[in-house]
């Protein structure tokens, strides 16, 4: 029973939801805060790199949409997204084997709002979602609020353990699978094919619905492409989140969710009753933009330097490193992994590689249960290579010390 | 189309027993009937339902309850009739919202256990039919948690694009009057100014000039709070979301006007949220009813748009706002108050928001662009206590990080420069005279006993018609003729029948107001005449078969 304390007569006196209690501000966001300043060289964040924005491009869109639909690009508009927009990204996701349609194509305000909606029309209290350990942090956040419980696999060089999805699948009746196959956040793996067509086929035999989130999949640096969950579905099982947070630009909020016509549905409802819709200018100008700007010379730039900045990073670690650390080496997306040795934490080693102004993530914020605290996180596509090789040889000289 | 056919259409209602003391209309529970018989297979896309003559006499009701039944199903879509065939079955229900529906008042039936195992799934089977493999195509209404969609708030979303008809349905403002080149300059000059900066990933709580901006202007109307009490949300709509995340858990209740913004209603009132609902007179939210609610069931919180309020048009007077806030912090209940018709004030005195008068942090301020004229910006904000909005950056966070940088940056640079304040003169201008033009036309052509107020602000004017006759009929007959408006039970939590309906001024050009109305007072004086025959006819062959 909730004491009447009424003289706390102020704000204090505000009674919020349990549900709030299971939310922390997210870490990487904090960290983020204190590795604004220019001379540290920040692994910490998941940016993409400012430089490389089609500015130019943009705006000459945004001209374009005034021009051509005027006031229509200031009024609302449905919660389905821009029917040229949807048509552009079903056309791509085809492309890539997916059988996407415009009509089962719903534009959320970038990714996250696609994981969140997707745990709004599926989970109730005490559900259970089956998620990597570690896996990215904001999803599990999302998650959270609809206070779901979560049943872990780990993950190896080939990405998730299916095999141990296949026994959490056989003792539990979970609600959703979340799944990052390309280039996974934190570790920067990737699932295996044949894993991949397991997962796929596991969840049309228990009839567990998987959200294949896909923010990095373009990001390919080397090795061959593999195929989505989503283009191996059978069974409509995969609803597919993803965005152009990562290709375009993370500061217009665009991503969007592909599935079962049933699930675009109920993904419609709660999209309208959580924002109406997302910027109605916005999706026209990145319509605009992608009509007539060439996106795929534009993702072949980002292969490019994000390719030289990993290749920078994986070799100025081989380089200056202390025996008893291995990392990741990912063949695209925007991080890579380091397991220290298991005495070492990594937030020690955070605090004291913010004195040699170097920053990064530590590995336990990613972990729904049993967090280890001898991993990192590094980011590479935000640094050019000469400052990748300097932040790298700054944080070894912190590991050698606390290794000695 | 067969005679067997036809009689099995009917044969369909042999189970159906109205509960006629019920408060739920019988046109309701018929179309509930319909539609769980659609889910359960009986009926299928093409079907054909029985004629509205021979389904009245066999329940025994009056034929217009029939009609209003199938309207019903046909503005959901799942219906359709074509003249001289008859009516059919068009689309077949989401599961999952048929059965919030139909559980209204069939008791006792479990959320899931209706969720029908094959509709759904031939569709997704369609999708994929063309593998080798033998799909066996996921049952999602077998897992999705009920949600109901507002066919209102679709409506408002969908109505721009309509272009023959005039409307007064929606709150929309008017497209023409929107400053599309300086708010082009104002996108080009961010953009080349600080374009990496907006591009790139934002903090959660905003564009932090806008949000200073913000504040100096809420400053100006005696709101005094700092940037970090602010937080830029995707427009209202999000910001009530957000505050319902954060503060109405499971189990807890909250107080809520009625009627009300059907937006509100869809975030509040949804299945299995519980609520109480406060009547809005002439003078505003009933605060001796909200006093026995605050008293006796203790609400996590009370949403009111005590300004210009949406829909009625009333405005809280000074006395009532300083009694709603003592009630509020005697019983330590957050008020949530929707600002964003403020700008729009045509006339009186404007009266200081709660906001303003709060001296005890009980108000959360919610206020937007959209009404002035930049709704597909979807920018808003919400002004509250430090430690709530802590709380709302947490929620947004997770709901989609921030709001888009580019837009927040463009509506900050348009503002600063004075346009924002010139646009609004502009628009209230406008709207005044629109206001006007539609009373003036109402007097002209609406029959006696139609009732309306004045508002002072805001988009629209609230009315009443005489008793025996629904919004939703008059609302058939007119969209015939080319004019539509919202019905009042969009408006109300629960379905029922109302003769209230919204009329917006808004989004009409003069002569379509004019014209509009003049449609309408022909259509309701059409309507008027019509109940008295039917009365009459009827009151004779009940004396017929005595």
């Amino acid at each position: 029973m909730v004491t009447r304390t009424a003289e706390a007569s102020r704000a204090d006196g505000y009674r919020f939801a349990t549900r709030m209690s299971h939310i922390k501000s997210s870490a990487v966001r904090e960290i983020l805060k204190c590795t604004e300043r220019p001379e540290i060289i920040s692994f910490a964040g998941g940016l993409p790199a400012p430089e490389l924005f089609p500015i130019d491009a943009l705006n000459h869109a945004h001209a374009r949409v005034f021009a051509e639909s005027g006031s229509a690009a200031m009024q609302y508009s449905t919660t389905e997204g821009w029917l040229p927009l949807r048509e552009w990204i079903a056309a791509r996701l085809t492309t890539r084997g997916i059988r996407a349609h415009a009509e089962r194509t719903l534009i959320t305000s970038g990714s996250q709002q696609g994981i969140d909606l997707v745990g709004r029309i599926l989970l109730d209290s005490g559900d259970t979602v089956i998620v990597e350990n570690p896996t990215y942090v904001a999803a599990l956040q999302t998650f959270g609020v609809y206070r779901a419980q979560f049943l872990t696999v780990e993950s190896d060089d080939d990405g998730m353990r299916v095999d141990q999805v296949e026994k959490a699948l056989r003792t539990s009746r979970p609600k959703l699978i979340y799944a990052v196959p390309d280039f996974q956040n934190p570790k920067g793996t990737t699932l295996s094919l044949a894993r991949r067509r397991r997962l796929v086929e596991l969840a049309s035999k228990y009839r567990v619905p998987i959200l294949e989130d896909d923010p990095y999949g373009e990001l390919r640096y080397r090795g061959t492409a593999l195929p989505s969950l989503a283009s191996l579905d059978r069974d409509g099982m995969v609803i597919y989140a993803s965005t152009f947070s990562k290709t375009i630009s993370p500061g217009m909020r665009i991503g969007w969710v592909c599935g079962a016509e049933e699930i675009v549905k109920a993904l419609v409802i709660a999209k309208q009753s959580a924002d109406l819709h997302t910027s109605t200018i916005e999706q026209r100008a990145a319509a605009r933009l992608l009509q007539e700007f060439e996106y795929d010379e534009h993702v072949s730039l980002l292969r490019k330097v994000y390719g030289e900045r990993s290749q920078a990073m994986i070799s100025s670690i081989e380089k200056h490193f202390p025996r008893g650390t291995r990392s990741t080496k990912p063949e695209g997306g925007l991080f890579l992994w380091v397991e220290l040795p298991k005495a070492i934490s990594g937030e020690e080693v955070l605090t004291e590689a913010l004195h040699e102004n170097v920053a990064f993530v530590p590995g336990a914020a990613f972990f729904a249960e049993n967090p280890p605290h001898n991993f990192i996180r590094l980011n590479f596509s935000n640094s050019t290579p000469e400052r990748i090789d300097e932040g790298i040889q700054r944080l070894s000289r912190v590991l050698k010390r606390r290794m000695a | 189309m067969t005679m067997g056919q036809l009689s099995d259409a009917a044969a369909m209602f042999n189970d159906l027993e109205l509960d006629r003391k019920s408060r739920i209309p019988a046109y309701v529970q018929i179309a509930a009937h319909v539609r769980n018989k659609m889910i359960g297979g009986v009926l299928k896309i093409g079907d054909r339902l029985p004629p509205n003559r021979e389904l009245a006499r066999r329940l025994e009701v009056h034929r217009t309850t029939v009609t209003t039944a199938y309207a019903e199903l046909e503005a959901d879509g799942l219906i359709s009739s074509q003249v001289g065939r008859g009516t059919f079955v068009s689309a077949l229900p989401a599961p999952s919202a048929t059965t919030i529906m139909a559980g209204a008042f069939v008791r006792g039936i479990s959320r899931r256990s209706e969720a029908a195992p094959s509709t759904g799934a031939s569709l997704v089977a369609a999708a994929s039919s063309s593998t080798p493999v033998k799909p066996s195509p996921m049952n999602w209404s077998a897992i999705l948690l009920p949600v109901q969609r507002d066919r209102w708030l679709s409506g408002l979303l969908h109505s721009s694009s309509e272009r023959d008809v005039i409307s007064f349905a929606h709150g929309l403002p008017e497209s023409s009057l929107f400053p599309t080149d300086d708010f082009r300059r104002s996108v080009d000059r961010v953009l080349r100014r600080e374009g990496q900066a907006l591009l790139q990933l934002g903090a959660t709580s905003g564009y932090a000039p806008l949000l200073e901006f913000l504040c100096s202007n809420m400053a100006r109307d005696g709101i005094n709070v700092r940037p970090d009490e602010v937080l830029i949300t995707n427009g209202c709509q999000q910001s009530l979301d957000l505050i319902r995340r954060i503060l109405v858990g499971e189990g807890d209740e909250i107080a809520i006007e009625e009627p009300t913004y059907p937006g509100a209603i869809s975030v509040f009132c949804s299945t299995g949220s519980r609520y109480a609902t406060i009547p809005v007179s002439a003078a505003g939210m009933d605060l001796t009813v909200l006093e026995d609610v605050l008293m006796q069931r203790r609400p996590k919180l009370i949403y009111t748009v005590p300004t210009f309020h949406n829909p009625t048009g009333v405005t809280m007077s000074l006395s009532a706002r300083r009694r709603l806030l003592e009630l509020a912090v005697r019983y330590r209940v957050p008020i949530i108050e929707d600002d964003i018709y403020r700008e729009l004030h045509y006339e009186g005195p404007m009266l200081p928001s709660l906001k303003a008068l709060d001296q005890h942090d009980v108000v959360i301020s919610i206020n937007s662009f959209s009404k002035v004229g930049f709704p597909g910006l979807r920018v808003g904000w919400i002004a509250a206590p430090r430690i709530v909005v802590q709380h709302l950056n947490i929620a947004k966070q997770n709901s989609d990080l921030h709001a888009s940088l580019l837009t927040q940056a463009a509506i900050f640079e348009f503002s600063r420069h004075g346009l924002l304040a010139k646009h609004i003169r502009k628009v209230r201008k406008e709207y005044a005279t629109r206001r006007d033009l539609m009373i003036g036309a109402m007097e002209k052509h609406f029959p006696a006993g139609v009732r309306w107020n004045k508002p002072l602000g805001g988009m629209a004017i609230w009315v009443n018609l005489p008793e025996q006759l629904t919004a939703g009929e008059v609302l058939m007959h007119s969209a015939e003729r080319g004019v539509v408006f919202s019905p009042g039970e969009h408006f109300f939590t629960a379905v029922q029948r109302h003769n209230s309906l919204r009329l917006c001024f808004t989004m009409a050009s003069p002569a379509k107001i004019e014209e509009g109305v003049k449609r309408l007072g022909a259509i309701i004086k059409d309507r008027l005449s019509v109940n008295r025959k039917t009365k009459a006819r009827r009151t004779a062959s009940l004396r017929a078969l005595v």
